[in-house]
C-alpha cells in the first residue's frame, strides 16, 4: 500500500513538472506568399546579381520558388540604368562592365507578374553607396568559442568551449560618421605532408574554408565609436577540433591566412544586418518573447499594401588578408597581399614535390 | 426497539432538504387552528417510522401543522416541520434530533431572523443575562472601536473597546437591539436572549441614512449602497469557501475568476486587470507591496490563506488614498488582531506543500501573534522520477509570515508584520533560479475619539532574485545574474468622522525605490565571461492625498478626492542623449550626460482626480460612476507576455516617461431574494498614455541602451462585466460575463519604432469573452462539493507565417504583433470536501478536501514558440513551433487539514 501510494505521489509530480510540449499547426492559409528580394551591389567589380524568389509558408516542407521572367533594372543617381539578365535559379546579373561607385545612389526595380496574372513594379528604397571605412589596425586575442562535436561512433552531438585565438580589427572612418560595416572571412591553410622514404618527398596542400562556425561573418558592434575592436574571425588552437569543419587532421601545423572581406553599409543596411542577426540568433522560447521582426527596403509600387522580403545592399568592399603566426596562435599579423591573388587559390588541393605559386613562405 | 436503518437518513436529509424548504414555501400550514399541535405529529412520526424524536415544546409554540404531513416520507416530514425555524435535524443510533442550528454566530441572516443567544435548552431558567461578543467593519474586518448597542425596551447599552469586543447584560427574552457606529449604518438585529452568550456583528460604512427597514437588510445590500464600485471583497470565511488550487485556498489565484480578472494560464506570475499587465497591479499585503505574488512560476499564491483575513480588490474608482499602479489596488489585510482568544495550531498536509498556523494571545486582549509556514517538498519525489533530468531536478519554496497586534492603552493599536518568502527551482543541474520576497511594516492606529483617528505606516518590500549557470564538467561557464528592487515607504492618514454618513481622509505617502537592474558574476576563476554590473537606479515618489466621502442626499452619496503625486528620479546616472530627429538607437548616441548621488535627474508628477457617485435607483439597486486617474512610476520591463520572476523593474526615466491611465467606470447594482442574490452589470473605458511596449526582439537582460528597446504606446481598454452571485443556501457561488478588448498603438514617425505600422494592434491581455461558474454545494453539515468552470478567448500571440532565404540563411518573417490567438480556454475543476467533526468535545479536528483539476484533461496551450533545427549534422535548417500546456490531464490532488 505504501509502495502504491508512494506511485501515485510521483506520477502527480511528473505530471505537474513535466509539462508537455507537442508541435503546433497554425492555420496559414490566408496568408499569402512574398517576393523576395536577395540584392547584393559592391564596387568590387566582376559579375553582380540579385536573387529573386518567393517565401514558403512557415512549416512548409516545399522548395524555394524562384521568380522567373523578370525585367530587373538598376537606376544610377547619375541617370544611367542598366538592366540585369536572366540567370538560373532566380539569379538576375548585371553586365560585366558595371561597375559600382561609392558616393552614388542605386536603385532597383522589379517587373514581375504575379500570381493573380496582374503585373507589379517592385522598388528599392534608394541605397547610397558609402565609402569604405579605413582599416586601421589589426590584432590578436586569446578566447574560447563553443563548437558543437558529432560522435560518429554514438551518434551523439555534444558541445565544448576550445580555446583560441580572435582575430581582431579596429576601422575608422575619415570624416568621423559611423563605422558600419559586415564582413565575411575565410580561413585558408597550406601545410606540408611529408613521405619518408629512400628519397623523401612532400604534398604541399591547401585548403579554404568559410569560418562561419567560429564568427566568421558579422556586423561590427558599435557603429558610434570609431576605432572600437570588431572579431573578424576565431581560429581554434587545437587542431582537431577543425576537422569537422574540413580542414585536415593531421598534419595541421601549417600557414594560416584569414581572406577578410569587408562590406561598408550604409545606415539602413546595418539595421538589416543587425536585425537579421537577433533573429537567427533567436531559437524560441518558452515565455514567449517577442520576436525579431527583420525589415526590408523594398516595396511594391503597384500594390503598396503587398508584402516584399529581403533587401537590396549596396556596399563598397575591401579585401584584406591576414596572416596567422603558426606557431604562435595568440598573436595574429598583417599581411601584405604580395602579388598573390587569393581569388584564385583553388579551395582545396595538394602539389606532390612542387610549390604552388600563391605559396607563402 | 430502535432501528438503526435510519443512519442513512442523515445524507438523505440533506440532498432532500432544499426541494423539501422550497415546496414548504407554497403548502406550510403552521398556525392553523386545526392542525396538530407538535406533540401530536411528532408521536404519530415516531409511531409510524419507529423512531424517537427528541425536541423542546417551546420551539413550535402556537404552531399547529398540517396533518398530511405524518404521511410524508420522514424526511420531507421533518423538513416540513422545522420549516423556516433556525432548528436542524440530526440522527444518532436511530433517533431523531430536532435541535437549534449550530450557524454561525455573525446574524448575517435574511430579514426577519431573530439570532438566538445563550442555549435554548435553559429558556426560562435565567431572568437576566450577559451578551458578549465584537462589532467589526463587514468590509475590512477592523473593530470598531465606539461602536454602540442599545435596547430601547430597557434603556441599557454598551460600547465597544478598542478590540470592537463588547459586554451587555440584559433581561432575557425578545430584543430588538441597534447597533450604530459614526460613519456606518445602523443595524437592527432581533435577538432572543436565552442565557448567556456571545454574538458577533458587522456594520457597513455608507453615506446614506436609510429607513429602520432597508437597515435591517445588512450586509448583502453593502454592495448596492456603498459607493466604491468595482470593489471585490472578500472576509476570512468567503475565504474558506474559495475554489482550491492543489487543494490549497488560493487568494490570488481565486481573484481571477472574478469578472474582469484575467491570468495567463496555470502558470505566469500576477494576474491582468480590466487589459492592464500586472505590474499594474498594487498587492498590498499590511500595507507595503508585494512585487512577486507567486510560488512555482505562478502555481501558487505566496500568500498564506490561512493568515488571511480579509482582501478587498478595486478595479476602478480607486479611493485617493491608493496610487502607486494603473488597474487595480488589492489589500491583503492579515490575522484576527486582538480577538485571538486561545492558543491554536491549524495546518493542512497536501501533495504538494503543507502549511502550519500558530495563532495565540499573548496579553489576553492587548496583544496577540499569529504565525504562519508553508513549505513544498518537491525535491523528494523529483528524485524518485525516472526521468534523468527529473532526477536532477529541484523545486521547493518555503514562506514565513508573521503578525504581531498589541495595544497600549485604549487609544493606541499597534500591528508588526514580518514576512519572507524564498522560492528555488532547478532543472537538470545546469541552471537555478532563486527569488525571494521579503516585507516588514508597522502600523500605528491612534484614535482621539469617537470621530477622529490617524494611521501611520513604515515598511519595506525587497525583492530579489537570481539566476546561476552552472552546467557539470564546464567550470568556465559557469555565472551568476541577479538583480534586486527595495522599496522602503512611509505612510500618514488621518481620518475624520464629522458625522455618520460623512467621512474625510487625508494623508501624505513616501516611497523611495532602490533597483538593481543585473549583476553577471562568473562563479569560478575558469568562467570565460566578464563580470557586468548595471548601474542602480534610485527614485523618490511623494503624494499627498484628500478624498471626501458624503451623503449628499438621501439618494445620493459622492466620494471626492484629489491626490498629487510626484516623482524624482535620482542620480547617480549615466543619461545617453539621441541625435536630434533620429529613431533612438544606439547608433545614434550623440552624447552621454552623467548626473551625480542625489541630483534629479527627471521628475514627473501630476493631480490625480477621484470620483465616485451613487444614485440609489431602489431599496436594493443603484447606479454608480466613477473617474480616476493614476500615474504610475514604475514598470516591469518583460518582452513576453507573461510576468517571469526573472523580469525587472524599472523607473521612470528621461525617456520611460510614467504611465497615466484614466478610467471612466458606469455600473447598476440589484440584488433580489432579499439579498440572498446580487447582480452588478458595469461597463468600464480606460485610456492609457505612455504605455510600455517592445520593438521586435528587444534584449531586456543587462541592456545599457533599454531605452532603444522600449516603445511609449498609447492605449485603451474597455469592457462590460456581468456577475451574478448566491450567498446563503445550500448551493452558493457566482457566474460572470465579461467582454472586453484591451488596444495598444505606437506613435512614431520612425519605423523602427513602430508596430504594426502604427495601427492598434490587441495587447498580451486582450480576451473579449470569458466566462466563470464557481458553485458550492453543502451535501451536508460535513460534506462540500464545489465545482469551477472558467471560459477564456485565446490570448494573442505573434506567430512566423513564412520562411525565406537572406544571404544563404533561412529567416523567419512573422505575422503582424498578436495577429493571432491561442485556442481558448477552458476548464473545468471538481472538489468534495469532508469537514470537521462537529463534535465540540474534540480538541483536535481534521478536515480532508480532494479535487480534480481539469476534469476533461483539456490541453489548454500556456505558450507557442518555435525552435529552430539549424541542422548542423543531420539536416537542413528547419523550423517547427510548439504548444506548451501546463496541466495537461486531469490531476487530482488530496489536502488534509487540521486544527487543534
Amino acid at each position: 500500500m505504501k509502495r502504491r501510494l508512494n506511485l501515485f505521489i510521483i506520477s502527480l509530480m511528473a505530471l505537474l513538472v513535466h509539462s508537455c510540449q507537442e508541435e503546433y499547426f497554425v492555420d496559414l492559409k490566408d496568408v499569402e506568399t512574398a517576393l523576395v528580394v536577395e540584392g547584393y551591389i559592391s564596387d568590387k567589380g566582376g559579375i553582380q546579381s540579385i536573387r529573386l524568389s518567393y517565401a514558403s509558408k512557415f512549416q512548409s516542407v516545399e522548395s524555394p520558388v524562384y521568380a522567373y521572367g523578370a525585367n530587373v533594372i538598376l537606376h544610377v543617381s547619375d541617370g544611367t540604368t542598366w538592366e540585369f539578365h536572366p540567370g538560373w535559379a532566380g539569379y538576375y546579373n548585371l553586365p560585366a562592365d558595371f561597375l559600382a561607385e561609392p558616393g552614388k545612389t542605386y536603385t532597383l526595380e522589379i517587373q514581375l507578374t504575379g500570381f493573380d496574372g496582374e503585373p507589379r513594379v517592385y522598388q528599392s528604397i534608394p541605397q547610397a553607396m558609402p565609402s569604405p571605412v579605413n582599416i586601421d589596425d589589426a590584432y590578436a586575442e586569446f578566447s574560447e568559442e563553443l563548437f558543437f562535436f558529432y560522435s560518429t561512433e554514438t551518434d551523439y552531438v555534444y558541445q565544448r568551449y576550445v580555446p583560441g585565438t580572435n582575430a581582431m580589427v579596429t576601422a575608422s572612418n575619415t570624416d568621423g560618421s559611423p563605422v558600419r560595416f559586415r564582413f565575411e572571412s575565410e580561413m585558408y591553410l597550406q601545410y606540408v605532408i611529408r613521405y619518408d622514404g629512400v628519397i623523401p618527398s612532400y604534398d604541399y596542400c591547401w585548403i579554404r574554408r568559410d569560418v562561419t562556425d567560429f564568427a566568421g561573418s558579422d556586423i561590427n558592434l558599435f557603429p558610434n565609436q570609431q576605432n572600437s575592436p570588431t572579431r573578424i574571425a576565431f581560429i581554434p588552437s587545437i587542431p582537431f577540433y577543425m576537422g569537422h569543419l574540413g580542414f585536415p587532421r593531421y598534419p595541421y601545423d601549417g600557414v594560416r591566412v584569414i581572406i577578410n572581406r569587408m562590406f561598408t553599409l550604409n545606415e539602413q543596411g546595418y539595421k538589416f544586418h543587425k536585425d537579421k542577426n537577433e533573429q537567427l540568433g533567436d531559437n524560441g522560447q518558452f515565455f514567449d518573447p517577442i520576436a525579431s521582426q527583420v525589415k526590408g527596403n523594398i516595396k511594391c509600387i503597384s500594390h503598396p499594401d503587398e508584402l516584399v522580403l529581403g533587401f537590396f545592399e549596396v556596399s563598397s568592399e575591401i579585401t584584406r588578408p591576414y596572416l596567422v603566426n603558426a606557431n604562435e596562435y595568440y598573436n595574429i599579423l598583417e599581411v601584405d597581399l604580395l602579388d598573390l591573388n587569393f581569388d584564385l587559390i583553388p579551395r582545396a588541393g595538394c602539389k606532390l614535390d612542387t610549390l604552388p605559386d600563391f605559396w607563402l613562405p | 426497539m430502535l432501528k438503526k436503518s435510519y443512519l442513512p437518513l442523515l445524507l438523505l436529509f440533506s440532498l432532500l432538504l432544499p426541494q423539501a424548504v422550497k415546496a414548504e414555501s407554497t403548502s406550510f400550514s403552521g398556525n392553523q387552528p386545526e392542525g396538530l399541535q407538535i406533540t401530536e405529529l411528532t408521536r404519530q412520526l415516531e409511531q409510524k417510522h419507529q423512531t424517537r424524536i427528541f425536541y423542546l415544546e417551546e420551539w413550535f409554540a402556537g404552531k399547529r401543522f398540517d396533518p398530511q404531513i405524518a404521511d410524508l416520507p420522514l424526511p420531507q416530514a421533518l423538513s416540513r416541520i422545522i420549516g423556516e425555524l433556525r432548528l436542524e435535524v440530526m440522527v444518532h443510533d436511530g433517533m431523531i434530533f430536532i435541535m437549534p442550528s449550530e450557524a454561525p454566530q455573525q446574524q448575517l441572516s435574511a430579514p426577519g431572523d431573530v439570532a438566538i443567544i445563550g442555549n435554548p435548552n435553559e429558556f426560562g431558567r435565567y431572568s437576566r443575562a450577559t451578551i458578549t461578543g465584537k462589532i467589526t467593519d463587514g468590509s475590512t474586518g477592523e473593530p470598531l472601536f465606539g461602536a454602540v448597542l442599545f435596547d430601547p425596551e430597557s434603556g441599557i447599552g454598551a460600547s465597544a473597546g478598542l478590540n470592537g469586543r463588547f459586554r451587555m447584560e440584559l433581561p432575557v427574552g425578545e430584543k430588538r437591539l441597534r447597533i450604530s457606529y459614526v460613519g456606518y449604518e445602523d443595524r437592527i438585529q432581533p435577538i432572543r436572549l436565552v442565557s448567556d452568550g456571545s454574538i458577533d456583528l458587522e456594520l457597513f460604512i455608507s453615506s446614506t441614512q436609510l429607513q429602520e427597514v432597508t437597515i435591517m437588510a445588512k450586509r448583502a445590500e453593502e454592495n448596492v449602497l456603498r459607493t466604491q464600485m468595482s470593489m471585490i471583497s472578500l472576509d476570512a470565511k468567503s475565504i474558506q469557501e474559495l475554489p482550491g488550487t492543489f487543494g490549497e485556498r488560493d487568494i490570488v489565484r481565486s481573484i481571477t475568476l472574478l469578472p474582469g480578472i484575467q491570468t495567463v494560464g496555470e502558470f505566469g506570475t500576477g494576474f491582468n486587470v480590466r487589459g492592464g499587465s500586472a505590474d499594474q497591479n498594487l498587492i498590498l499585503v499590511e500595507n507595503v507591496p508585494l512585487f512577486n505574488s507567486s510560488h512555482l512560476f505562478g502555481l501558487i499564491s505566496v500568500v498564506n490563506p490561512d493568515l488571511v483575513n480579509n482582501v478587498t480588490l478595486i478595479k476602478a474608482g480607486t479611493p485617493a488614498k491608493f496610487g502607486e499602479r494603473a488597474s487595480s489596488v488589492m489589500d491583503i489585510r492579515l490575522g484576527n488582531g486582538l480577538s485571538t482568544e486561545t492558543a491554536s495550531v491549524t495546518g493542512g498536509l497536501g501533495v504538494l506543500n503543507s502549511r502550519i498556523l500558530l495563532q495565540t494571545p499573548i496579553i489576553k486582549e492587548k496583544a496577540s501573534l499569529e504565525f504562519g509556514a508553508r513549505t513544498l517538498y518537491s525535491d523528494w519525489f523529483l528524485g524518485r522520477i525516472p526521468s534523468k533530468d527529473l532526477m536532477n531536478s529541484a523545486a521547493g519554496f518555503h514562506d514565513l509570515t508573521g503578525v504581531i497586534n498589541f495595544a497600549i492603552g485604549t487609544k493606541n493599536r499597534f500591528t508588526i508584520f514580518g514576512y519572507r518568502s524564498f522560492d528555488r527551482f532547478s532543472f537538470g543541474g545546469e541552471s537555478d533560479y532563486e527569488y525571494a520576497n521579503t516585507m516588514a511594516s508597522f502600523r500605528w492606529n491612534s484614535f482621539f475619539g469617537p470621530r477622529l483617528s490617524s494611521t501611520f505606516m513604515a515598511g519595506i518590500s525587497n525583492y530579489d532574485y537570481q539566476v546561476k549557470e552552472v552546467p557539470p564538467q564546464q567550470e568556465f561557464r559557469h555565472l551568476q545574474m541577479n538583480s534586486d528592487i527595495r522599496y522602503k515607504t512611509i505612510k500618514w492618514q488621518l481620518t475624520f468622522q464629522p458625522s455618520h454618513n460623512h467621512k474625510i481622509e487625508t494623508g501624505l505617502h513616501a516611497i523611495e525605490y532602490g533597483i538593481s537592474p543585473g549583476r553577471l558574476v562568473p562563479l569560478t576563476e575558469e568562467t570565460v565571461i566578464k563580470p557586468k554590473t548595471q548601474a542602480d537606479e534610485r527614485g523618490l515618489e511623494l503624494a499627498a492625498f484628500f478624498s471626501d466621502d458624503i451623503s449628499i442626499t438621501e439618494k445620493i452619496s459622492a466620494e471626492l478626492g484629489l491626490r498629487y503625486s510626484h516623482f524624482l528620479q535620482l542620480g547617480p546616472a549615466k543619461v545617453n542623449l539621441y541625435q536630434q530627429d533620429m529613431p533612438m538607437t544606439p547608433d545614434h548616441i550623440a552624447d552621454s550626460v552623467f548626473y551625480g548621488r542625489n541630483e534629479v535627474v527627471s521628475q514627473y508628477g501630476g493631480l490625480e482626480p477621484r470620483i465616485g457617485l451613487r444614485f440609489t435607483t431602489g431599496e436594493t439597486s443603484s447606479v454608480k460612476l466613477s473617474f480616476s486617474r493614476i500615474n504610475q512610476y514604475i514598470n516591469l520591463i518583460t518582452n513576453t507576455s507573461v510576468m517571469a520572476p526573472t523580469d525587472v523593474w524599472k523607473l521612470s526615466d528621461t525617456y520611460l516617461k510614467p504611465l497615466k491611465s484614466d478610467q471612466y467606470a458606469l455600473g447598476y447594482f440589484r440584488n433580489f431574494s432579499e439579498n440572498r442574490i446580487e447582480t452588478s452589470l458595469e461597463v468600464y473605458y480606460k485610456q492609457l498614455h505612455n504605455v510600455i511596449e517592445y520593438k521586435s526582439g528587444a534584449e531586456i537582460a543587462l541592456n545599457d541602451y533599454l531605452e532603444t528597446d522600449i516603445i511609449n504606446a498609447k492605449g485603451y481598454n474597455y469592457g462590460l462585466e456581468l456577475y451574478v452571485k448566491k450567498n446563503t443556501g445550500r448551493l452558493t457561488g457566482w457566474t460572470s460575463y465579461t467582454y472586453s478588448a484591451s488596444m495598444r498603438r505606437s506613435d512614431s514617425p520612425y519605423p523602427e519604432n513602430q508596430i504594426n505600422n502604427n495601427t492598434y494592434f490587441p495587447s498580451n491581455y486582450d480576451r473579449p469573452h470569458n466566462f466563470v461558474l464557481n458553485t458550492n454545494y453543502n451535501i451536508s453539515r460535513r460534506w462540500r462539493f464545489g465545482a469551477t468552470f472558467t471560459y477564456n478567448t485565446g490570448r494573442p500571440v505573434t506567430l512566423p507565417e513564412l520562411t525565406y532565404w537572406q544571404g544563404g540563411n533561412m529567416m523567419v518573417q512573422f505575422s503582424d504583433r498578436n495577429k493571432y490567438r491561442l485556442p481558448d480556454y477552458h476548464r473545468l475543476d471538481l472538489s468534495i470536501s469532508l469537514g470537521e467533526n462537529l463534535r465540540t468535545d474534540r480538541r483536535g479536528k481534521g478536515s480532508w478536501t480532494f479535487s480534480v483539476m481539469n476534469v476533461y484533461g483539456r490541453k489548454n496551450p500556456y505558450s507557442v514558440f518555435y525552435k529552430k533545427d539549424s541542422g548542423t549534422f543531420h539536416s537542413d535548417t528547419s523550423f517547427k513551433l510548439y504548444q506548451v500546456y501546463i496541466i495537461g490531464q486531469a490531476l487530482p490532488t488530496i489536502t488534509y487539514n487540521f486544527r487543534f
